[in-house]
Parts: C-alpha cells; sequence; structure tokens
C-alpha cells in the first residue's frame, strides 16, 4: 500500500532536520571550544579568584593517611585539611599509584622522590604560612609539595634543575587546577630573583652549604626548611630563620624520639 | 691433543669465572655503593654445588655421552657472561628503597639468580670433564686450579687497562674459546652455527661495549641530569671509577660557613664510583683558598704553630691540600690511594686543579694512611682525615658492613705516635641528628689518647657545624693538653663562623647548642658522659652502636642496634626506616635468602634419592664432617678476605690473593691427599690437627707478620699474602676429598649427599661470615672455624673407617 498510512520510512520533517542542525552545530562548537581552551595559555587565575580543586577520588585513603599523620603528633588543623585535600596519587608514578597513600616515600624517577606524607606535613607546618605568604620551594620534584602549599598561599614559586621533572610537574599541577603554583626548570641555586624576598623557603636538593642568594632572599621574619638526609633516608630537619634584625639562626628537628635503651640511674 | 684442549678449555673456562666474580663485584660497586663481595662468592659456591646436585641426578645421562654436553654448557656459559650483567640491569632494585619496602627482597632474589647462570654452567663443565675421565682427574684438576689461579691475578692487572663492560666481554672471549677448543671438529655439524653465531655476538659485544648503569640515586646520576652538564674524563682500575663533571649548575661545595658570602674559585667535580663526589678547583695564589678556613677542619690550623707540617689523609680533589697551603704550610704530606686519581690529577687535570699536586712544597704519596704510617718516622704537626665516604650513603647505611681500617682504635693511636708534641690530629665526619659515627669516633679518639697514657678530658676539643644541608662534626685530638690560649683562639674561631662548641676544657652548660639549636646538647652530654666513668652504661644506652672498634672488627660505620628496632618502631613517628643502615639490610637479605636458595637448589632435588639416605650407615657422622667442613673452609676463607683488607690496601686485591691462594693451594692439597702412603684416618687427623695449629698461631701472630711487610710495593705484598695462606689451605685441601673418597668406597649412595650438604653450608657461611664479623669480630670468626675444623677432625673417626 502507498500514500498516507503508517509513518515508518518517511524521512524528518524540517523540524526535525532544523534539530539536527542545531546539535552538530552545538557539538562543533563545544568541539573547537575544548580545543582552544586546551592550547590556550591558561591565564594565571587571579588570586582572588581562585580557590583551591576538589578531588572526591580515593577520599578515603586521604583520610586514612590523615589519621597516620595524626598519630604521629601533628595536631595543625588547617595543615591536616590540606592534606586532605590534595590527590597524592595524581603525583606518583602510575605503577606507584596502589602505594600513593601509603606511609611512605616513593621513587618519581630521575633519583628523586615524593616524600613521606608525615615529612610533606610537618614542612608545611614549619613554614607557618598565611594568605599573603610567598613562598619558594627548591627541588619540584613531582609537583605534590607544591599543590599542598597553594592551599595556604597563591604565591608558590617552585624551580626544579631536572627538565622532565620540571615540565611534568607544570603540566600536573596545571592540569589539576593548581594555577598559583609556577613551576620554572632553572638552576635553585640562584633562587628566584625576580620574586624575592619570600616569606618562606623549603630547598630540597642541596650539598655543601646553604645557597647565599637563598639566605639573601629569605625576608627577615622568614623561615627555610631544609630535610637533611639522602632519598628515602631523610632523618631531621633544619629549620633556618632569619630574624628581623636580619642574623640568622637554626635549629634541628627531629622526627623521631630516641630515648636509652636501658633505664639510667639519675647521677646527680 | 682431545685430552689437552679439554685442559685447556677447563683452564679458560675457570680462569673466566675467577674474574666474573671479581668483575661482577666491581659492576655491584658501580650500581649499589658496595662490591657485596659475600653474595657475589655465595652465589658462585651456589651455582657450583646446584651443578653438582644436577650432575648427579643426571649422571648416567651425561656421561653416556659427554661431548654433547660440554661444547653446549661452555657455549652457554660464555654467552651468560654476556647476557648476565646485561639481564641484571633491567632488574628494577632499588636498594635505597629496601628499608620501605621490602617487596624489593624479590629483586634482591632476581639478581641472585641471574648471577648464578654462568657459575652454574661452569660448575657443570668442569664436573663433567672430572666424571667423565676419572683416569685424568689430577690433570683436569691442575687446569681448573692453574685457571682459577690465574683468572684472580690477570684480572685485577685487566682493571688497569678495560673498563667494566670489557672485562665482562673479554671473560666471555675466554669462555668461547673454551666452547671451540670443545666443539668435536671431527663431526662439527650441530656445532657450526651455534658457535659461529656465538662468536659473533661476542665480537659484536666488543665494538659496541656496554657500561653498567649507576642507581638513579648516586651523585654522580644527579649531577648529569643538570642541564649543560658534561663529562670531561673517565678512567677505571680496580680501586673504582673515576668521572669528572662539569657544568654551570654542577657544584660540590664543602660544608662552608655561611658567614663566607663570597664566591667561589671555578672547579669541576671529580667522582668515584659514581658517589663520592670532590671539587676541584681552579686556584692561583693560596689566598684563593680563604673559603676553606670556613670549615670545621680548618680549626687545627688555628691552634698549631705556624707553618705547620701537614698530613693530608685523602687527597682527593686537593681541598684539604689547599686549606694546608693557605695558612703556609711547610710541607704537606697527601696520601691518596687510587693511582688514577694522582694520574687524573697530575695530568688531563692539571691545569683545572691549578696544578694542587705539584705545588711547592706539596708531596702526594701513592698509598694509604695505615702503610704509609707504618714506614714512616715522620712526625707532623697537624694530620687530617676529612670526612671519607659520601654523605647521603653514609647516612643511609649503605657503609655498614664495609671494612674501614682507618676509623680503629689501632689508627688513631698510630696517628696520634706521628703527631709532634705540639701536634693535633684533625678528624672530622659528618654530622648526623642524634649523633652516631661522629660520637664513636670521639670516643675512639679518647680511648687512643688514653692507651697512650694521656687524659683526653684536656686533650679533645669537638666542634660542629649544622647550618648545612651536609652538617660536619670535627674532633681535635691534642698530644698536649690544650692550653688556655688554644681554647680561647678555639671560641674565637667558632664565634666568628657560627660553629657550635661540643666540648672544650672548661666549656660550661650554657655556652653550648649555640648557633644551631640541637633538641638537647647531645654532644656535649655525650663527650661528658664518654670522658666520665659511666661510660660503659652510656654507651650500652645508647640507641645507636658507638663502642670502639678496633683492627679485629673494624666496621666503623656500623652503628646499628638490634635492641633499638622496637623502640624505632613505637617511636620513629614511621620515620624507623629511614634509621635503618641498607648495607647492613642487604646482608641480612643475603643472608635469608641464600639458606632458602641453596636448600631449594641443592638439598631439594635429591629428595628423589631419600632412599639411598635411609639405607645408609653412619649418615650423622658423614654430614657432620661435610658440613663442619663447609662451614670451617668458608669462615677462614671470608675471615681472611677481610683481614688482608688492611694489608692490602682494599677489597678487590684481598678478593683476588684470597680467592686465588685458597683455590690453588686447597686444590693442590686435594691432589696430594691420595698421594700419602698412610690410611685416610690418619691423613685426615693430620691435616685437621694442623689446620688447628696454624689458624691458632694466625690468630696471635698474622698482624706481626703481615706488618714486617706492610711498606712494600703491592705485587710483594700479593706475593705473601698468597705465601701466607698457602700451607692453611694446603691442609685444608686434604680433608674433603679424603673424606669423600672413603665414602665413595663405604656407601656411595651418600657422596650426592654429602656434596650437597658441604655445598649448602658453604653458602651459608660465605654470607653469613660478614654479619658474624661486624658483630663478634674476626677473632671469634677464626676461632669458630678451628671449632668446625676440631668437630670434622673427630667426626671423621666414623667417616675414614673402613
Amino acid at each position: 500500500m502507498t500514500g498516507q498510512g503508517s509513518r515508518k520510512g518517511r524521512p524528518l520533517g524540517w523540524f526535525g532536520r532544523l534539530a539536527c542542525v542545531a546539535v552538530v552545530g552545538a557539538l562543533a562548537v563545544a568541539a573547537v571550544a575544548i580545543y582552544r581552551a586546551d592550547s590556550a595559555p591558561v591565564p594565571k587565575a587571579e588570586p582572588d579568584k581562585w580557590s583551591p580543586p576538589q578531588f572526591a577520588a580515593r577520599q578515603s585513603e586521604r583520610d586514612a593517611m590523615v589519621r597516620t599523620i595524626r598519630r604521629y603528633g601533628l595536631s595543625d588543623k588547617a595543615v591536616l585539611k590540606a592534606m586532605a585535600a590534595v590527590p597524592r596519587h595524581e603525583f606518583v608514578p602510575a605503577g606507584r599509584s596502589r602505594m600513593a597513600y601509603a606511609d611512605t616515600p616513593l621513587p618519581i624517577g630521575h633519583g628523586q622522590t615524593i616524600s613521606q606524607p608525615y615529612m610533606v606535613a610537618e614542612m608545611t607546618r614549619l613554614l607557618k604560612l598565611t594568605s599573603k605568604s610567598k613562598v619558594l620551594e627548591i627541588g619540584t620534584g613531582s609537583g605534590y609539595q607544591a599543590a599542598v602549599l597553594t592551599q595556604f598561599t597563591k604565591h608558590v614559586y617552585s624551580v626544579e634543575i631536572i627538565k622532565p621533572l620540571a615540565d611534568a610537574a607544570a603540566a600536573r599541577l596545571k592540569r589539576l587546577g593548581y594555577t598559583p603554583a609556577t613551576v620554572r626548570h632553572a638552576d635553585g641555586y640562584h633562587g628566584w630573583k625576580e620574586e624575592a624576598p619570600f616569606d618562606a623557603i623549603i630547598v630540597t636538593c642541596a650539598t655543601g652549604r646553604i645557597p647565599p642568594p637563598l639566605i639573601k632572599q629569605l625576608k627577615p621574619g622568614g623561615r627555610m626548611v631544609i630535610p637533611l638526609g639522602a632519598p628515602f633516608a631523610v632523618q631531621s630537619l633544619m629549620l633556618v630563620e632569619k630574624g628581623k634584625d636580619g642574623k640568622v639562626r637554626s635549629r634541628s628537628l627531629m622526627a623521631v624520639q630516641f630515648v636509652p635503651l636501658t633505664r639510667q640511674k639519675k647521677s646527680e | 691433543m682431545r685430552v689437552l684442549r679439554i685442559r685447556l678449555a677447563i683452564a679458560l673456562v675457570s680462569m673466566s669465572t675467577i674474574g666474573l666474580e671479581l668483575a661482577l663485584m666491581r659492576a655491584l660497586s658501580l650500581r649499589f655503593w658496595s662490591h657485596f663481595a659475600y653474595m657475589v662468592i655465595g652465589v658462585a659456591l651456589l651455582g657450583f654445588g646446584a651443578s653438582g646436585t644436577m650432575l648427579s641426578l643426571l649422571r648416567s645421562k651425561i656421561l653416556g655421552r659427554p661431548d654433547r654436553w660440554m661444547w653446549p654448557l661452555t657455549l652457554s656459559f660464555a654467552l651468560s657472561v654476556l647476557v648476565v650483567p646485561r639481564a641484571a640491569q633491567l632488574v628494577p632494585l632499588n636498594v635505597r628503597f629496601l628499608a620501605w619496602n621490602p617487596g624489593q627482597v624479590v629483586y634482591v632474589l632476581l639478581v641472585e639468580l641471574l648471577m648464578l647462570v654462568p657459575f652454574f654452567l661452569a660448575g657443570a663443565v668442569v664436573g663433567i670433564a672430572l666424571m667423565d675421565q676419572p683416569d685424568r682427574i689430577s690433570g683436569h684438576y691442575a687446569a681448573n686450579l692453574i685457571g682459577s689461579g690465574l683468572g684472580a691475578a690477570l684480572i685485577v692487572l685487566a682493571m688497569y687497562h678495560l673498563t667494566t663492560g670489557q672485562l665482562f666481554t673479554a671473560l666471555a672471549a675466554g669462555g668461547y674459546v673454551a666452547a671451540a677448543l670443545l666443539v668435536p671438529w671431527g663431526r662439527p655439524r650441530a656445532a657450526v652455527w651455534p658457535v659461529l653465531a656465538a662468536g659473533v655476538i661476542v665480537l659484536l659485544a666488543w665494538l659496541a661495549p656496554w657500561e653498567p648503569a649507576l642507581s638513579q640515586y648516586k651523585t654522580l646520576s644527579y649531577l648529569k641530569s643538570f642541564p649543560g652538564t658534561k663529562t670531561i674524563l673517565r678512567a677505571e682500575g680496580p680501586l673504582g671509577r673515576i668521572d669528572v663533571v662539569e657544568g654551570p649548575a654542577v657544584r660540590q661545595e664543602p660544608a662552608l660557613s655561611f658567614r663566607y658570602e663570597k664566591e667561589l674559585p671555578p672547579g669541576v667535580v671529580l667522582v668515584l664510583d659514581g658517589e663520592q663526589a670532590s671539587p676541584v678547583y681552579q686556584w692561583s695564589r693560596a689566598e684563593d683558598w680563604a673559603f676553606m678556613d670556613y670549615t670545621t677542619q680548618a680549626a687545627a690550623f688555628h691552634v698549631c704553630r705556624e707553618r705547620p707540617r701537614v698530613l693530608v689523609v685523602g687527597a682527593g680533589g686537593g681541598t684539604d691540600i689547599g686549606l694546608a697551603l693557605y695558612h703556609r704550610s711547610a710541607a704537606v704530606v697527601a696520601l691518596e690511594m687510587n693511582p688514577q686519581v694522582i694520574a687524573a690529577m697530575t695530568g688531563p687535570l692539571r691545569e683545572r686543579g691549578g696544578n694542587i699536586y705539584l705545588a711547592d712544597s706539596v708531596e702526594v704519596i701513592n698509598q694509604e694512611a695505615r702503610g704509609y704510617l707504618a714506614t714512616t718516622d715522620r712526625r707532623f704537626d697537624v694530620i687530617q682525615v676529612p670526612p671519607i665516604g659520601a654523605f647521603g650513603a653514609s647516612g643511609a647505611g649503605l657503609y655498614a658492613t664495609r671494612e674501614s681500617y682507618l676509623y680503629t682504635v689501632e689508627s688513631f693511636e698510630t696517628m696520634l705516635d706521628h703527631l709532634s708534641e705540639d701536634g693535633v690530629l684533625c678528624l672530622t665526619r659528618w654530622g648526623w641528628t642524634p649523633p652516631r659515627d661522629e660520637l664513636r669516633a670521639f670516643h675512639m679518639l679518647a680511648e687512643a689518647l688514653r692507651r697512650r697514657g694521656l687524659g683526653p678530658a684536656t686533650r679533645l676539643a669537638m666542634i660542629r657545624y649544622f647550618t648545612t644541608p651536609n652538617p660536619t662534626v670535627t674532633i681535635l685530638a691534642f698530644k698536649r693538653a690544650l692550653t688556655p690560649r688554644q681554647t680561647r683562639t678555639l671560641q674565637t674561631f667558632c664565634q666568628d663562623r657560627n660553629f657550635g662548641r661540643c666540648w672544650l676544657p672548661d666549656l660550661a652548660p650554657t655556652e653550648v647548642n649555640e648557633f644551631h639549636e640541637l633538641p638537647r646538647p647531645y654532644y656535649f652530654e655525650a663527650a661528658k658522659e664518654l670522658l666520665g666513668p659511666g661510660r660503659d652504661a652510656y654507651l650500652s644506652a645508647y640507641p645507636f652502636e658507638i663502642t670502639a672498634v678496633t683492627d679485629d672488627r673494624p666496621y666503623f660505620f656500623q652503628t646499628f642496634r638490634w635492641r633499638a628496632l622496637p623502640m624505632l618502631a613505637r617511636q620513629a613517628r614511621g620515620r624507623g626506616p629511614a634509621h635503618l643502615p641498607l648495607g647492613y639490610l642487604m646482608s641480612v637479605v643475603a643472608v635469608g635468602q641464600g639458606i632458602l636458595v641453596a636448600a631449594a637448589l641443592i638439598l631439594l632435588p635429591l629428595l628423589v634419592r631419600i632412599q639411598s639416605l635411609r639405607s645408609a650407615r653412619r649418615r650423622a657422622a658423614v654430614f657432620a664432617y661435610f658440613l663442619a667442613l663447609g662451614l670451617g673452609f668458608m669462615l677462614l676463607e671470608m675471615g681472611f678476605l677481610q683481614k688482608l683488607i688492611l694489608y692490602l690496601s682494599h677489597p678487590i686485591y684481598s678478593a683476588a690473593a684470597v680467592i686465588a691462594s685458597f683455590l690453588v693451594f686447597s686444590g693442590l692439597g686435594s691432589q696430594f691427599s691420595r698421594h700419602w702412603k698412610t690410611r685416610p684416618k690418619r691423613v685426615v687427623a693430620a691435616a685437621a690437627t694442623v689446620i688447628i695449629i696454624i689458624s691458632l698461631a694466625y690468630s696471635l701472630v698474622l698482624d706481626g707478620w703481615l706488618g714486617l711487610t706492610q711498606a712494600q710495593p703491592i705485587a710483594l705484598r700479593f706475593l705473601v699474602a698468597c705465601a701466607t695462606i698457602a700451607p692453611l689451605a694446603f691442609a685444608m685441601g686434604h680433608m674433603f676429598p679424603t673424606g669423600l673418597r672413603q665414602v665413595g668406597k663405604d656407601q656411595p649412595g651418600l657422596v650426592p649427599w654429602a656434596w650437597a650438604v658441604n655445598g649448602f653450608t658453604s653458602v651459608v657461611a660465605t654470607v653469613a661470615t660478614p654479619l658474624l664479623a661486624a658483630e663478634v669480630g674476626f677473632g671469634v670468626v677464626i676461632l669458630t672455624a678451628t671449632v668446625c675444623y676440631a668437630a670434622a677432625g673427630i667426626a671423621s673417626r666414623w667417616v675414614t673407617e673402613g
């Protein structure tokens, strides 16, 4: 039978055709927008308008990690909140992802490590950051420490001398939305003169002496934290403080409280 | 003719096998901070033992057509020498991560199993030759011994001319020639293509050299990752590989006070075995070394006489020579053990280093400190011992099982003896929180002074500098009590540089822990205790092992205490693994794995022959005999390996001398064992008696005996070491074959078990000896070995009964 009858097999009417064109057009516009957004330089978020990204994935593991840190005696709420917010698993190599929230440093390649979570928290706590603090990190590594620092201040500058690490960290921080952290591939010995002085500095890889440029770039009243020891064997932290008078004082902070193995009679 | 070819092949395989052991030690040292000599020797023994078990199980198959087995096994050996080091490098073993991730032990096992392959194959080749022609055993055995002895000597010589990668290729070539000799060229069809292909592979390996990779955590790897870093020199030798790098970001500054704000002279960095880095500065005037006056070790020059005579232990890149020149020293004697470093500093680096080795008043001597001081009467106003060992590796405990005869009480006594009356011994160590080996050094210097009848409390000073990523602690030991003027000078020296005072005569508690605050004034408190009457209790209670080490137990860097483990676990806030010494951990892992793998590869396969065991008589005595022999032999061999490091100055020389001598002379003993015209029982009893007498005698007089020739060139000392081992090894070589022959006559079913038990205990003893020596000292190791031979002597009564 032909002619009028069932609608089956009839081509789209004018409305349907219009709808198809509209959908295709919208898809095309969206594709172009995504492409342009990906390739266009991301403007540095205006400090006042940026807020830390949120990540739901593996939150329970992060909470467990924070409970471990708290058991070690670190009770600073702001630091614990920051540790709970930053997705450490995004900063470790894929092959180590399972161990991302374990209480251990992890290798990230090129002879570098991502520090044990407790050490990251402790170093962050020692810096005593405020929202106005300007902080310099020498040795970006994976970018994890830098991401944690952005939870406190939007003025984070990080230097990494190993190019593959610098590039990867920069891309990772951008992808995750930690745009207040600026990463530069350079020799950290010279600090970051253009942005100096800094309220706080973390130095994760130095030998011989604290680079004099870094001491110069530390503000009076500022704090510098340096972990001491080899990769995987950081045994203590050094805190360097520059007084208001410009004088430098330092002290060692151990993460281990050693006690004698046997009871000793007090001689006095 | 065929017999000659077989013997040549055996000699080549044996030479390549021993050479492979030493080459692997070099490769491991490059990759993992330590030569792991015991692991390599243990793996080699494991390979031989496993091949023995395999041959006993497949005996009838193999003896049917030995020609079919020998050349393919030899060819496989040659190829495995090329393949195994490369494959082992692919195993992602990260020693630094071991304490945090126990899963790394699987990778340790994998590396050991890979290393085992060439030794298994070599053991099978030699074993088949010995089994196939029992009437020609003497000649075959002699070929095995000669090859082994030559291998040990030649590989050390080869290390002066070939890189580590080239060594492996040369050893593979030796195996390849052996395989070619064993091919039945009368009927070569099956062999032609494999042999030709293998030849091409060996040739390609020579033309396209491979070098063992360094760990990515080594200093050199880190420096090379900086932009613009170039390697300007590389040289290799038995004592290590040196690389010299330069680049805009490459700097290796000494631990300078931050009060020194000026730029340092331009320089390059000399790195030994990829880790120990030493800056080489371009200088032209003594004033260019002013920056070195801002290190803690400069303190000695502020309290000694003017224009001092100086001895520097470890010239390295020349910074301590520069410090001495800055202070207008009248004469500087600088000791440098590594001839490659001297060649570099007086050759390609001469201008870069400002000719420091050739400066007026500087004399550089290629000798290690103990050897030099044993041969000179000179007196010095300053003896400077800078921190030896890289900071990071030291802190991670990677040197924990490394012997050091520089840091023993006897060594410090010798140094004190070579001070002038106003002289000062200046020893610097890395600083740790809490303190470890630096406190040990303080305690040992106090002990050395006491042994010389000098009160330490007024003759010691200790200062530290901690406002640096590489904290240093310098201890000064004076022949005479410090004068008030010297004390004031040191106070000013420290004040001007922000150095902390840890111990000075009459130092008040309020004067310590300044500039850089520690949680407690550890150093002052410790110094007070260690100089007081309660030091034994303090040493016992201290969380780290800091008791004095002596030549009998020269493990200065081993500061770990098992007793501290529960406290670490409880109190470390998760950081316990950071304090575990990795070198020690590796040894523990090696022992555990050695036991398991040896049991699996040597003992377990023999369960198919369990019936022969059940029906055997006197099996307890047989087991006891061969077990005691396996233990005793390796305890003595490993004990000598450690002991001779002092005499021969380096573990590689010691390993070469010990391995060669024990193999050759015990092999000769084995040959002679059947020629004595007396009953086997008497041969064994006599051999056991000789071994016990010589061992006990050596434990009393060996040091004195070797001291007579300490000053002689290394070649002569090498021969003296071999001659010293000869009579002992010769006697030791009698007991095993005599017992085995008797067992073979009376109860042949027990022979594979005897081999296996002996092989098993040899492996375990090899890997366990360093731990044992570190805990109880060489004297106890030698005594234990003597007891083992006594036990074997007693058990032989039942073994050698007809």
